[in-house]
């Protein structure tokens, strides 16, 4: 999955959730993820979890979607591994924490085009952030299907072989010159536009952002709601 | 190399929330003084250099159990001021996606962004005359120096058994008895030790072992990054020079 996949997604499809404005959505899911921080217990986890993959119901996004959650997720099985001296329940603990959180991004990044994300961020972060944000995020997924096309092109060719380790190496170090050279051209590229649309510091970014739909404050007071029993349940413990 | 992968919970609220302000405040700062043409000029690289960050923060390197940051070569790519924006633009990134929590987005800026601001001040101050040898220089001294603070915080805060590359990935365990139990030094000493003793890489155990990784992850880094300096040198050289303002001096 790449970023047209995920764009195409967060612009095209059709769900109550994709209709929600993306500032209910924004502040649902700085919620959400401040009640999977402060929350220390494996309950809350587990039931943030459903509330989550209930959402990805809603929101009718696939598996293939939730699969993006996988990497956070080996990554905190490992984690958890390590930590299983200390119990199952703290290594579950731990590894719902961390599945959690992808799980909200990825909620958000695919039911909300990344514009309208960038253009909630720019009401609250100095400019200059959003932009490095905004650059970032494009740059990043544009390097990445670049790295993926030159990998293919390599098999293709027969560029890479598993037991030719010197080929190999020579090959990767062929492959990020090209790409180092193909990042160095977009960059002037962008410079360009940039100045050709008169760049002054500030991307402008803009989206109808005004809480106004029923399901807004529907969303909102989920968050609320979640983040509140979090926070009771925090302090009885 | 030097970023921490603690998930949320973990490091105590006197620690993380002061880093943050802390962070705030220096991107604060970093608004309200650079320049409008530099921003200009460097934005579409930062955007590079940032995705360049977050894909060799993202991938184990396998061979050693660390992974690369690329911090030094971004400060030197676009300055130690962009270079401490984006270190926290790719912490956040990072974090959101699950690798560390979001709690220790601060702190992290904060030792990255040291190695951003050593490694580019460095080079600043010996890349215009030698650069092969001013990128070598800076990568190493700010790699040595922003190992140094996360050995510090983590060992401050968890424990320093937990700071070791063996354990990289283990940063939580036992955490409230490290952060509750500061009296029990000898017991605390007798862990670290214990510690080091189970570090194995290659046919070394130890110490050896321990110093062996931290060199191979210095080297591996420093290497990476002086070929891609180079290598811009080589196809672009007026990128880099203008950036640190090499043709006005």
């Amino acid at each position: 999955m790449n970023i047209s996949d995920i764009d195409y997604v967060a612009i095209y499809g059709n769900s109550k959730f994709h209709n929600i404005t993306s500032s209910a959505k924004v502040i649902f899911t700085c919620l959400v993820l401040t009640s999977i921080i402060i929350s220390q217990s494996l309950i809350v986890q587990i039931a943030l979890l459903g509330l989550l993959l209930s959402l990805y119901k809603v929101a009718n996004l696939s598996l293939r979607i939730a699969r993006l959650a996988i990497y956070p997720a080996i990554f905190a099985i490992i984690f958890a591994v390590l930590v299983s001296r200390q119990g199952l329940d703290y290594s579950l603990y731990i590894m719902l924490k961390a599945v959690n959180a992808a799980l909200t991004m990825i909620l958000l990044i695919t039911t909300t085009p990344y514009v309208e994300v960038f253009a909630v961020m720019s009401k609250v972060l100095p400019d200059l952030l959003v932009d490095v944000f905004f650059m970032t995020y494009r740059s990043f997924f544009i390097l990445l299907d670049r790295i993926n096309s030159l990998l293919k092109a390599v098999k293709v060719k027969g560029g890479y072989h598993p037991l030719r380790v010197f080929l190999n190496i020579r090959t990767i170090a062929a492959v990020l010159g090209t790409l180092i050279l193909h990042a160095l051209d977009m960059s002037e590229r962008m410079y360009k536009i940039l100045e050709l649309r008169g760049y002054s510091g500030k991307i402008p970014i803009e989206a109808n952002m005004k809480i106004h739909k029923k399901d807004d404050y529907f969303l909102l007071s989920l968050g609320l709601i979640v983040l509140v029993g979090v926070v009771l349940q925090w302090n009885i413990l | 190399m030097s970023h921490i992968h603690f998930p949320d919970g973990i490091i105590p609220l006197y620690i993380w929330i002061p880093a943050y302000l802390v962070t705030f405040g220096i991107i604060f700062l970093i608004t309200k003084t650079i320049e409008k043409e530099k921003i200009k000029k460097l934005l579409p690289l930062t955007g590079i250099a940032a995705a360049l960050m977050l894909i060799g923060m993202s991938v184990p390197l396998v061979i050693i159990p660390v992974h690369l940051s690329l911090a030094v070569l971004t400060g030197i790519l676009i300055g130690p001021k962009l270079g401490f924006v984006v270190v926290f633009v790719v912490g956040l990134i990072l974090a959101s996606f699950g690798h560390g929590g979001i709690t220790i987005v601060g702190i992290n800026t904060l030792v990255i962004g040291s190695e951003v601001f050593v490694g580019s001040m460095l080079f600043r101050l010996l890349g215009k005359k030698k650069k092969l040898l001013g990128v070598v220089f800076s990568t190493v001294i700010a790699l040595v120096i922003s190992l140094a603070l996360m050995v510090s915080v983590v060992g401050y805060t968890a424990g320093f058994e937990n700071a070791l590359p063996h354990t990289h990935l283990e940063h939580s365990h036992e955490h409230e008895e490290h952060i509750d139990h500061h009296e029990d030094h000898h017991e605390h000493s007798g862990e670290l030790e214990e510690s080091i003793s189970n570090i194995n890489y290659l046919f070394f155990s130890g110490w050896v072992a321990l110093i062996l990784i931290f060199v191979f992850g210095i080297a591996l880094e420093t290497i990476v990054t002086s070929l891609i300096v180079m290598f811009f040198y080589k196809v672009r050289p007026s990128l880099i020079d203008s950036a640190h303002n090499f043709a006005n001096n």
